[in-house]
């Protein structure tokens, strides 16, 4: 709805995927893994073809090569271009998009039930026969360097990506995953040729469906389309810990004539397999994960700073960011981010109180229903968990896991973490109105500003 | 919002309701019609003795329940001066009645793992809970107690006058695209409220004051200007027995009539130049557009999703795949009470001219109007359509809110299941007729906005003279 929402979604809540109860393991079929989620309800089947390779196994140098491989394949086979792909996928009652993490590069697909078998038959074709042609690759360069200045237009974009790239420094999840205009000029078409011959494996597919289609159906699709495969090598990038910051940075980034300023605060989070993360997502919660936790509380109710302030804990199979969100007046930033790192600091040494952490498990356990009443969701959730590496307890489990945690290992989780002398601040706005006032905020360690239209 | 394609056929009933018969015999509840949404899906409407409309959709498909609560009031009932009033008011909801301490209705929502927001618009302002099955209950109570019992005080609405303020900075002072759609409403329209933003200007969301708010709510807020809607897991007779306590002894007020107004004819293009902090160039375009519900809508929302309508639309082919001109494309008309207009955006590529993008949209729209459409693009579109509203429809959510804009927009909510059928009657001759008849050059507004450069004359003045009517 394209109406005012009077406050934000509370998507900026990391939550793990979770089911209620046993799922089954993932299934195999001709050697490819496979998850199934039935519904009938609607005539509507979802569809995504996985692929356990992305962002991070980009070359060196060569940053926007995965994304590229992936977006080429949209473009075609030898014998059908792009405008007939698109045709033919709107045509159907099709929607379908490509999307690449750290770990992985997905097709997803969703479309009207009477056209499912037409519809999986050209995703496979586009799969299995990609013309990856000169020309294409090039359309493709074009087309990202343009959304790449383009997307200096969004604040809140800008700072996340300041954020990211100043907290993982030279680590890979603090890559822009559609690289740069050098790396991008680097990438040929015959690189996009290797790197499909080397990824598009059995051991790396994972197919996923859900809504209207039987498990037989999905069989026969395996069985029809990816059943000839090579099994390939399931081995994708090592990917270090990275390293978190230690002292208090500062980064403004300039923008002329800003009224209000983007603002990120916040460190290294979790790691997926974390035996901790529960407690770490309820405290998280806690702290600054609805609507009436502490941060949201003090930043918004009580002193109408930022019309959205929220704490978001990301995780990935290594240790993904924690932060803070705000977007305060430019006049009342440098009070706000104050107040924020006063409250981190106050959390981590008095703790979260147990009514605070009771209140968060609750509203977590309680709400659970809510990632898991479409077929489509319970899917994304299982997914996650397969390409996270997690067991299938980590799904079924997750009421009781999160129902056990303490106000004791919630606090414990979050002081194992995050120290508020350690917090890095990206500020977008405009350095003439804010830096003097942001260079105030007490001890500092380090502190820059950079235009925002230079990298 | 445009609503768009449906999977079902409505079918009215004339007779009662078998659940309700307790509460007929009351005659606290009277039952009005029933249909169908979807092939298992049946939708009943009733209304209570003070005049407030309940939708009731059982579905028992997930265990949770999707509570709205639509009014009939938006910003189009506001005055110069006081713009944006409905907007605050919304947020002023969230905040301390006469049984309910400052917080504790968010609390008691989160506590039992629910959520809760609320949007407004030109027409009206919508609330929402999304909360586990078993809470229904609660909710009925929490909505019942705001809709009668609110206490507005001094200190919290300085408060939510602040966060409003920011609110405006981030979806439009802040924000290129926000700040020209805003101005395209101030252009486009000279005495209709639609003119200025739902989110209000900000020199007037700083001046309300509390007996504002208070003379808003005594106005506004009542039964019989509102609408109750839900969707999902629920035993239809409690849920009735429910409302029918909690609503039941609320009293009906005189509602202001919907005023009507004349906008003046527009007989000529007109045009602003913005200069903004900006990547790239951008053009908006509005044209003039009937009222949602309107037989001219259906063919209209065709033929936005042949220009406009993903990858292989038109004008995303062209300008975007083609061209190179742009790099995003995208349009939509507005689903008002009152003739609204048909959008069409254009963000350039940087070094592009968007004059250049026009000149092209131009041709694409010259070409619907002397060229007729084939029916496989025509299927095309609709089977696009189609799977847009079984989107919708895969939530407690999503169905709930398609119903309760139906019923508020046009009085109907049983309209909600039918426009896939009124796609499906669009035929070429008939997407040539709308775009001949609203497709003029003279009945459009158009926006340029273009990166500022040191040595360029500053075109805007210092507030936009138009503004988007909406946030």
């Amino acid at each position: 709805m394209n109406a005012a929402l009077a406050r934000p979604e509370q998507g900026s809540m990391a939550r793990m995927p979770g089911g209620k109860g046993p799922i089954p393991e993932p299934g195999r079929s001709r050697g490819v893994v496979f998850l199934h989620e039935p519904s009938h309800a609607l005539p509507l089947v979802d569809l995504q073809i996985t692929l356990r390779v992305g962002a991070c196994d980009d070359p060196l140098g060569q940053e926007g090569l995965m994304r590229l491989m992936g977006r080429c394949i949209r473009l075609g086979t030898a014998g059908m271009r792009a405008k007939q792909v698109e045709e033919t996928i709107a045509g159907l009652g099709a929607r379908l998009s490509f999307e690449i993490g750290a770990h992985f590069l997905r097709f997803h697909g969703t479309v009207i039930r009477r056209n499912f078998e037409r519809f999986v038959a050209l995703l496979a074709q586009l799969l299995r026969e990609p013309a990856f042609r000169s020309a294409d690759l090039a359309l493709l360069k074009r087309e990202t360097l343009a959304d790449l200045q383009s997307s200096l237009d969004h604040d809140q974009a800008l700072a996340s990506y300041h954020f990211r790239r100043t907290l993982f420094q030279d680590h890979p999840y603090g890559r822009a995953v559609e690289g740069n205009a050098r790396s991008l000029k680097r990438i040929q078409p015959k690189d996009l040729r290797e790197a499909y011959e080397r990824h598009l494996c059995k051991r790396k597919l994972l197919v996923a469906a859900a809504g209207a289609i039987d498990e037989d159906e999905l069989l026969q699709v395996i069985e029809r389309h990816f059943g000839d495969l090579p099994l390939g090598q399931a081995a994708s990038a090592k990917v270090l810990a990275p390293k978190a910051p230690r002292g208090r940075h500062l980064l403004i980034v300039d923008k002329p004539k800003r009224s209000q300023c983007q603002l990120y605060i916040g460190s290294l989070g979790a790691k997926a397999d974390d035996p901790d993360l529960f407690p770490f997502l309820v405290a998280n919660t806690a702290f600054g994960g609805t609507f009436t936790s502490r941060l949201m509380q003090e930043v918004r109710v009580k002193r109408g700073w930022s019309y959205g302030a929220y704490s978001r804990l990301a995780y990935d199979r290594q240790r993904d960011a924690w932060s803070m969100w705000t977007f305060p007046a430019a006049k009342d930033v440098a009070a706000c981010a104050a107040l924020q790192l006063d409250l981190l600091e106050a959390t981590l040494d008095k703790g979260l109180k147990r009514d605070e952490v009771l209140f968060a498990r609750q509203f977590l356990v309680k709400s659970h229903c809510f990632d898991i009443d479409t077929a489509a969701k319970r899917l994304e959730g299982r997914v996650d968990v397969e390409l996270l590496g997690l067991s299938a307890e980590h799904y079924s489990d997750y009421e009781a896991k999160i129902g056990s945690v303490s106000a004791a290992k919630a606090n414990e989780a979050f002081r194992k973490r995050l120290r508020a002398d350690d917090m890095l601040i990206v500020a977008v706005g405009t350095a003439k109105e804010i830096g003097k006032a942001m260079a105030d905020l007490p001890g500092l360690t380090s502190q820059r500003v950079v235009a925002y239209d230079r990298e | 919002m445009a609503r768009h394609s449906n999977a079902g056929r409505a079918s009215r009933s004339s007779s009662s309701s078998r659940l309700a018969a307790p509460f007929l015999k009351s005659q606290s509840l009277r039952f009005d019609a029933e249909f169908s949404l979807g092939a298992r899906l049946r939708c009943r409407r009733y209304r209570l003795r003070n005049g407030l409309t309940l939708l009731t959709l059982p579905d028992a498909s997930a265990p949770v329940v999707s509570y709205h609560t639509w009014f009939r009031v938006g910003s189009r009932h506001e005055t110069p001066g006081k713009t944006g009033l409905a907007h605050l008011f919304e947020h002023l909801m969230f905040n301390e009645t006469s049984n309910l301490r400052a917080g504790e209705f968010d609390r008691l929502i989160e506590g039992v793992g629910g959520e809760s927001n609320a949007a407004t618009w030109t027409d009206w302002t919508q609330y929402y809970e999304n909360v586990p099955a078993s809470e229904l209950d609660l909710i009925i109570r929490l909505e019942a107690e705001r809709m009668a019992n609110l206490v507005l005080r001094k200190e919290p609405l300085e408060s939510e006058k602040e966060v409003v303020a920011n609110e405006r900075r981030y979806r439009v002072e802040d924000d290129v695209e926000g700040e020209a759609a805003e101005a395209l409403y101030a252009l486009a329209f000279r005495k209709h409220p639609y003119r200025w933003p739902t989110i209000g200007w900000m020199r007037d969301i700083r001046s309300f004051t509390l007996e504002d708010c208070r003379r808003f709510y005594r106005t506004y807020y009542a039964p019989n200007n509102a609408i109750v809607v839900l969707a999902g897991d629920f035993d239809e007779a409690q849920a009735l027995e429910a409302i029918v306590a909690a609503y039941g002894k609320l009293k009906a007020r005189a509602i202001p009539e919907l005023a009507t107004y004349h906008e003046p004819q527009q007989r000529r293009e007109r045009y602003l130049e913005m200069r903004r902090e900006t990547q790239s160039e951008k053009l908006l375009l509005g044209y003039r557009a009937p009222s949602f519900g309107s037989e001219d809508w259906a063919p209209l929302v065709v033929l936005n999703e042949i220009l406009c309508g993903g990858r292989s639309a038109r004008l995303n082919q062209l300008l975007v795949h083609e061209l190179e001109l742009a790099s995003e494309v995208d349009g939509s008309i507005a689903p008002f009470h009152d003739p609204g207009l048909f959008e069409l955006w254009v963000a350039t590529r940087p070094g592009k001219r968007a004059r250049e993008a026009l000149r092209y949209v131009d041709r694409e729209l010259r070409r619907v109007q002397t060229q007729k459409v084939s029916s496989a693009e025509i299927d095309k579109a609709v089977n696009r359509l189609e799977l847009g509203f079984l989107q919708d429809m895969e939530t407690a959510a999503g169905k709930a809110e398609q119903l309760g804009f139906y019923e508020t927009v046009l009085g109907d909510a049983a309209r909600a299941a039918e426009p896939l059928d009124d796609y499906r009657k669009v035929d070429a001759d008939t997407l040539r007729d709308v775009a001949r008849r609203y497709f003029q050059r003279d009945q459009r507004s158009r926006i340029d906005v273009l990166p500022k450069a040191p040595s360029a004359r500053r075109a805007t003045p210092k507030r936009p003279r138009g503004e988007k009517a909406r946030s």
